[in-house]
């Protein structure tokens, strides 16, 4: 069945769903790209798996005619070119934080190609996310902007990141996105992550010969099969890869379910790890945990917020008043029912945003 | 000094990746992104500890079945001009 429709074909689909199980265990064999493939290269990068593509053909796991290898070398040179200057900006970034005496955890892209991936080569990110507590965020953020960052979006009140929103979004360097987490997840789920969990147990990585601090592999699944199932209504099959790699990750096993629900995240995190059977490898026993789990009706109601992408917000909002005290269900209303005056400018509005609006960091 | 006789090494302090045709390098703080294509992502894969320049020479000529004084005088000014643009260190 054709689950995304900007694909072609069911064949294009599964195309790049073998590429996106390249190298992982009992991955399917990959066909050389079709005569035209300038659509099919267009939807590998969008999908980060261009990277993947060029180790496949490095290795010979995908045999191509000469002008085809070159179409995926100036692909591929140009997502690197891409990544080194992400890299520069992060490492500018963690040096800011590192001189207000902040500690950080890189997320996603950067860490993952680094710490997860067999090469960096095989993984292409086009923004940084930095996990900060949620003690530091504020300083953060003002330390990151007294350095050049530039905040699009004012908070919609005083203590709204801090409390209540997944990220702050900056841009640094032009278009360069930095997202600034507080925890992993927009919405309920957000908010029920056990964050003083995400600083355990870091694992490092060498960048231009400094030591950056991520999240162990464990955690990187927690996050990637919740941002798969939460994050965008369309899952990026280069996400389902990671998904899938840390799944076969040696210190992955089934004691990460536990974490998972303990922030009462089993649900989430078993619909993102379902995803992975889409690439037809071998399954692990996670993957399999999360195909025999049984979704509850509370937890259905909590993923319908993240449904579609109309009304996404709100629906959030809503659902995650439910999950907060009383207290704080009072402050994020109020944030969201009245926003600052500095938030509703940048959003150009004259009447107060509601839980009608749109979503903000 | 002349590069012959000194220790070459990259520079830790360098982003880089290697592509299908070669490698990129960034030097942080630096305009652009360097990229070494044929030989010269050949000479890279050699400099990842510190060896001196003969020795890179010889392993050059060896790869590529080439005579390594050619192969010397061809590369002693690249490697002047990637120890300017910071992507390579020679020690001194």
């Amino acid at each position: 069945m054709l689950t995304r429709p900007w694909c072609r074909s069911i064949d294009e689909e599964a195309w790049l769903a073998r590429l996106a199980a390249y190298g992982l265990p009992g991955a399917p064999p990959i066909d050389g790209l079709p005569e035209d493939a300038s659509d099919l290269l267009f939807h590998t990068a969008r999908h980060k798996l261009i990277g993947m593509l060029a180790a496949a053909v490095a290795e010979g796991g995908v045999t191509l005619e000469d002008d085809g290898i070159a179409q995926v070398a100036r692909a591929h040179e140009g997502a690197m070119r891409e990544s080194l200057l992400l890299e520069e900006v992060l490492l500018e970034a963690l040096t800011v934080l590192d001189e207000a005496g902040i500690d950080h955890r890189v997320l996603k892209g950067s860490a993952l190609a680094h710490t997860v991936h067999p090469d960096p080569v095989e993984r292409s990110y086009g923004d940084n996310d930095i996990l900060l507590d949620l003690g530091d965020v504020d300083r953060g953020v003002a330390a990151l902007i007294e350095a050049g960052a530039v905040r699009p979006m004012p908070p919609l009140s005083p203590t709204f990141d801090r409390g209540f929103a997944k990220s702050v979004t900056l841009c640094w360097h032009g278009p360069s996105e930095l997202d600034i987490h507080r925890t992993l997840a927009a919405g309920p789920y957000g908010h029920t992550i056990r964050l003083a969990d995400l600083t355990r147990d870091p694992v490092e990585f060498a960048l231009a010969g400094r030591m950056i601090r991520t999240l162990p592999p464990d955690l990187h699944l927690l996050h990637g099969a919740i941002h798969v199932a939460l994050g965008d209504v369309e899952a990026r099959l280069g996400n389902v890869g990671d998904l899938a790699l840390l799944a076969a990750h040696p210190e992955v096993d089934l004691d990460t379910v536990a974490a998972a629900q303990e922030w009462q995240c089993a649900a989430p995190v078993a619909v993102g790890l379902r995803t992975t059977a889409e690439l037809g490898h071998d399954r692990t026993p996670l993957e399999d945990w999360a195909h025999e789990y049984e979704v509850s009706s509370l937890d259905r109601r909590r993923l319908a917020a993240y449904a579609d992408r109309d009304g996404r917000f709100r629906r959030q909002a809503r659902a995650s008043r439910r999950v907060l005290s009383w207290r704080d269900r009072v402050a994020f209303s109020r944030a969201l029912l009245v926003p600052s005056r500095a938030n509703r400018a940048a959003r150009d509005r004259s009447q107060p945003m509601s839980l009608r609006g749109r979503q903000p960091d | 000094m002349p590069v012959s006789a000194e220790h070459v090494i990259r520079r830790g302090d360098v982003l880089w990746r290697a592509t299908l045709d070669g490698v990129l390098v960034r030097v942080p703080g630096g305009d652009d992104v360097v990229k070494l294509a044929g030989t010269g992502a050949a000479l890279w894969a050699e400099l990842d500890e510190p060896i001196r320049f003969h020795a890179v020479c010889a392993a050059l000529a060896r790869t590529h079945d080439a005579n390594a004084e050619r192969i010397a005088s061809d590369l002693a000014p690249v490697i002047d001009e990637l120890a300017d643009k910071a992507v390579v260190q020679i020690d001194r």
